[in-house]
């Protein structure tokens, strides 16, 4: 077995595989490159008629622990649809997000050679193996022990020919026809994480199958990908990085992408496509004004926030041409949104693939650099032309990016990290982009943010945000704790650290941790120190347990005192104070003994406001209490004990009071108990059931062509 | 327009009824109203304090109505379900009750006595039932016809991978639809009023040769029942045109919210008695056929007692006969 001891050899080859693009391939001079732990060089032929990708791979690989390394793993996802016994369908039921793998079309991938270079051939010594769940049939992973351990630092050259099979679309992969979107579609490598990494106290593989809910791990890497299919594809190829070469010949087109520091490469082809290429340029795209006010809440230099041109290429389907323009605004919007909050994408291209209709399988899913969008040719009819799904997608699959593109967490184990993250910066900048964010619909207008707490209104939760992706119950507790939950939960943290605190934190952790794997305790340390606060309290309810969030007014009175009656005072001061006495004197908040219930200064009035917590969820509260006499004042509690009173006497009447009257507590699951007015208003309720009486007054219509 | 003086004459003989107005607007309103009162009551501690619940009076309805649904304190998800299936039932029951009480009331006849809506309900109920379930029945084939129509579609959108082919399905599905089940809406009404007519039972019989009676007349039909479709959309496009304009956020401008949608849903019970009436006078002014019975037995009635009167029908209505 031939090892590749010596870096710089390995460097010196791949710069000769790269030379070719590299002034085209660099990352923006602002950011720089991670080291790649991989150098990927795929050549590989598709057959439409087949469904099959036939292909080699050249992997050069480090190992960057401190160990020697005694067997290599890789992924081989497409196994997952190999058959119904595999993980992936007995968990899922092939099924994913309503769309079901179609019947009998099953996709699969076999290495049919693994060699080291000039060294052994591996190719018999592969293992299957299942750490997961112990499904002897499931094919995902592969274990190739290596005869000659690998020692730490060193690398490992690889020839590996494979053959692909892609399933019918479904789960993200597929063919429809002649439209092919390739993801997961070669043998990838596992991530081999260091000691101290993610909380390892050993180096070692870091390893999953592929399960139903959950998604993908990798390190980062340089790819160098050429692709052959079909003629009728020339100009119709999209992929991960910048295509530098296109080439016909006979009756087949080829056409080679290269990208460096991203941890995956997929690409989708399509006859019918029609490419719209655009450039975001920040000449023209970019609101200097609005530059201003994120230079002042992230508290850094204009010039800090600078972006760069981004080449944006839509790939769309004939059908939905009229919305080019919502994808490519949308796209804009998200890579303004983004890059001011947390820092300039780093590539230059930006790829989004519209799948044709019966395609809903592959869209809305990000790879570094190319993700795949989706819409129909509703959205442009009225009244659905006010519902902003392709713009969501955009944003949302854009957004990735950023979090799992760059801070590339384990979705398998912790899959919250990059969905629930971007989730929460989708909703700012779906709102603060579109008025209203997400829908408007026939009068019903609906804010991103609203659509997404409401699948966690009323709290009820199954088990905690993070928690391996395939322990959750189902695939909606998993969306719940992985998507809308966790965004909630950022956004309450926005609330209590403060908007600049909570922004200016992020940001240093998208800085510190991009082109690295973080964990939950990661983030949770990072946001600790940033903040100056130790909020461990609040991550372990919101993220590490099923408690919800629910305090509420349950009790606010405000009644007329009784005038004082009896003896009051001691020794010689004890004096009898009758019914018809009267006394003078300031009351304020506390109450006065001899104080009577009335003088010329006004009606004193005993309020009792008892706050109650009704979840178990502890956290400290504000309640704002507002009186007659226009007086406001907020009491704070720790939210500790199960409920607080207060008693207060003053010379005007409770009018309402509120807990969290600003509003930001969004992880609170019931915001009708949150206040009370003592005097009750009926106009809201009477407005709701005039309209529930006429949408069911027109139901029960239905019932006339009976009558 | 030999429809349009139809729908004229429908109106007039509307407007004359006030009372079946009413219980045709009541048939609706009297099960929503239960089901909204259910509803209220359980909502009132939940809302009326709360200031979060202000945010209904602003048109942010969607935040608010997630809390309501999701709240422990409100049972409106069990209320909604069942108090809607119930007033479904409830309101389909009354329906039919109300068309056999309609049109003892429109046709006249002589044995109907003081109080025509009331034997009309009590003798037609019945019969009614039974002409309502071979209705459901053709319904139901419609439906399906409908679905394999979307189906149909939604296959080819998905095997040409383009989604003009869903919007397509949508329209030639509507459009089916809409032929088929005005054709057994048409046939089922006449049918009924031909029992009513002519004290028949054989409500099968009646449906299937009102589809034929239908059929024949498709220049006459065709334009009445799309005025029956039209007409309270029409209504209703208005009604959002204008509440689209404002947010009512005062007690007052519930009050006139009320106000505005009990007056569209008055129209459309007008609307229908229109269209009962018009009905009524095309089977007449059609020679008012014995549908229920053997065709071989058909035969014009001697002495037709609910022949229009000028006044009420037009002569242009009368010569079409």
């Amino acid at each position: 077995m031939q090892i590749c001891r010596h870096r710089p050899m390995l460097v010196l080859a791949a710069a000769g595989v790269f030379v070719a693009g590299v002034s085209q391939v660099c990352l923006s001079q602002s950011v720089e490159l991670p080291e790649p732990v991989s150098d990927v060089t795929l050549r590989a032929r598709y057959e439409p008629e087949h469904g099959r990708i036939c292909g080699t791979e050249r992997l050069s690989w480090h190992n960057r622990s401190s160990v020697p390394i005694d067997e290599l793993r890789f992924h081989l996802y497409l196994n997952a649809f190999k058959n119904n016994r595999s993980t992936f369908v007995e968990e899922a039921g092939a099924t994913l997000r309503g769309d079901e793998m179609p019947e009998g079309e099953w996709g699969w991938i076999e290495v049919t050679s693994m060699r080291i270079v000039g060294g052994a051939d591996l190719t018999h010594d592969a293992q299957f193996i299942a750490p997961d769940d112990g499904n002897a049939e499931d094919r995902t992973l592969v274990r190739y022990p290596l005869a000659d351990p690998l020692g730490p630092g060193e690398w490992i050259e690889l020839d590996i020919d494979f053959e692909s099979h892609l399933p019918g679309i479904f789960a993200r992969t597929g063919v429809q026809g002649d439209y092919v979107l390739a993801g997961q579609w070669f043998p990838k490598i596992c991530v081999l994480e260091k000691a101290g990494e993610r909380g390892r106290e050993q180096p070692g593989w870091n390893s999953h199958q592929y399960h139903g809910y959950t998604e993908y791990y990798a390190d980062f890497g340089n790819y160098d990908v050429t692709l052959t299919l079909p003629e009728r594809y020339r100009g119709k190829i999209a992929a991960t990085g910048r295509m530098l070469e296109q080439a016909v010949e006979n009756g087949e087109v080829t056409a080679r992408f290269v990208q460096h520091g991203v941890h995956d490469f997929a690409w989708g082809a399509d006859p019918r496509f029609i490419l719209i290429e655009q450039r975001f340029e920040p000449g023209e795209d970019v609101p200097s004004a609005e530059r201003e006010r994120f230079a002042t809440l992230l508290g850094v230099d204009e010039t800090q926030l600078a972006l760069p041109p981004i080449d944006i290429s839509l790939f769309l389907q004939p059908a939905h041409r009229s919305q080019a323009d919502r994808y490519v605004e949308a796209a804009k919007a998200a890579i303004r949104g983004y890059g001011w909050r947390l820092g300039a994408y780093p590539y230059e291209t930006f790829t989004m693939v519209d799948p044709p209709r019966g395609a809903s399988g592959s869209a809305g899913m990000e790879y570094p650099t190319f993700v795949t969008v989706g819409t129909h040719v509703g959205f442009d009819i009225w009244p659905f032309d006010g519902v902003r799904l392709p713009e969501n997608v955009v944003v949302h699959e854009y957004g990735h990016q950023y979090w799992q593109g760059m801070v590339a967490n384990n979705e398998f184990e912790e899959a919250w990290i990059d969905e629930g993250i971007n989730t929460f910066y989708e909703t700012i900048v779906m709102d603060e982009t579109y008025e209203p964010g997400f829908a408007s619909l026939l009068g019903l207008e609906v804010s991103d943010f609203d659509l997404r707490r409401a699948p966690v209104s009323g709290g009820r939760f199954s088990g905690p945000v993070v928690q391996p992706g395939w322990t959750f119950r189902s695939f909606g507790a998993f969306a719940r704790n992985s998507f809308m939950r966790p965004a909630l939960t950022l956004a309450h943290l926005e609330g209590l650290l403060g908007h600049e605190t909570f922004h200016r934190a992020m940001r240093g952790f998208f800085e510190s941790w991009r082109f690295r794997h973080p964990s939950t305790a990661d983030f949770e340390r990072w946001m600790n120190e940033s903040s100056g606060q130790n909020l461990d309290w609040f991550f372990e309810q919101a993220l590490h347990s099923t408690r919800a969030l629910d305090y509420s007014i349950r009790r606010a009175t405000s009644t007329e005192r009784e005038p004082a009656q009896g003896w009051f005072g001691e020794g010689d001061s004890r004096r009898l104070v009758s019914e018809d006495e009267e006394s003078s004197g300031d009351v304020q908040d506390e109450t006065d003994p001899t104080e009577t219930g009335s003088s010329e200064l006004g009606e004193i009035y005993r309020s009792v406001i008892e706050v109650y917590r009704k979840g178990e969820f502890r956290h400290p509260v504000t309640v704002e209490l507002v009186f007659d006499d226009g007086h406001v004042e907020r009491r704070e509690w720790d939210g500790a004990d199960r409920w607080m009173r207060w008693t207060i006497d003053r010379r005007a009447k409770l009018v309402s009071a509120e807990v969290d009257p600003d509003g930001w507590m969004v992880l609170d699951v019931d915001r009708l108990n949150n206040s009370y007015r003592l005097e009750a208003e009926e106009a809201p309720r009477r407005k709701l059931l005039i309209h529930l009486l006429f949408w069911l007054q027109n139901l029960f219509e239905a019932t006339a062509f009976l009558g | 327009m030999t429809f349009a003086r139809l729908l004229i004459h429908g109106f007039r003989r509307a407007v004359r009824q006030p009372r079946l107005i009413f219980l045709a607007y009541a048939v609706c309103l009297l099960p929503a109203l239960i089901v909204v009162t259910l509803v209220g009551g359980n909502l009132a501690p939940a809302l009326d304090h709360s200031l979060f619940a202000r945010a209904i009076l602003e048109g942010r309805w969607f935040s608010v109505w997630t809390d309501v649904m999701g709240s422990q304190a409100t049972a409106l998800v069990p209320l909604l379900e069942r108090g809607t299936l119930i007033g479904l039932i409830l309101a389909a029951v009354l329906q039919i009750l109300l068309a056999a009480g309609i049109v003892e009331v429109l046709v006249r006849r002589e044995d109907s006595g003081a109080t025509p809506f009331v034997s009309g309900v009590v003798r037609n109920a019945w019969t009614f039932v039974r002409s309502a379930f071979w209705f459901v029945i053709a319904a139901a084939l419609v439906g399906g016809i409908v679905a394999v129509c979307f189906v149909a579609f939604r296959r080819l959108a998905s095997a040409r991978g383009n989604g003009w082919y869903d919007v397509v399905g949508l329209l030639v599905g509507a459009t089916v639809g809409l032929l088929l089940f005005a054709l057994i809406d048409l046939a089922y009404d006449l049918s009924r009023i031909a029992a009513v007519r002519h004290r028949d039972k054989k409500t099968l019989r009646g449906f299937l040769r009102g589809l034929g009676f239908v059929v024949k007349r498709p220049a006459l039909f065709a334009p009445l029942y799309l005025s029956f479709v039209i007409m309270p959309l029409a209504l209703h496009a208005l009604y959002y045109a204008v509440r689209s304009r404002w947010t009512v956020a005062s007690a007052l401008g519930v009050v006139v919210l009320l106000i505005a949608q009990q007056a569209v849903m008055l129209a459309r019970a007008t609307l229908k008695i229109t269209f009962w009436g018009a009905e009524v006078a095309c089977f007449e002014t059609l020679g008012a056929p014995r549908l229920c019975r053997p065709k071989t037995t058909v035969r014009r009635s001697p002495e037709p007692r609910v022949a229009l009167a000028p006044e009420q029908a037009g002569g242009e209505i009368a010569s079409t006969t």
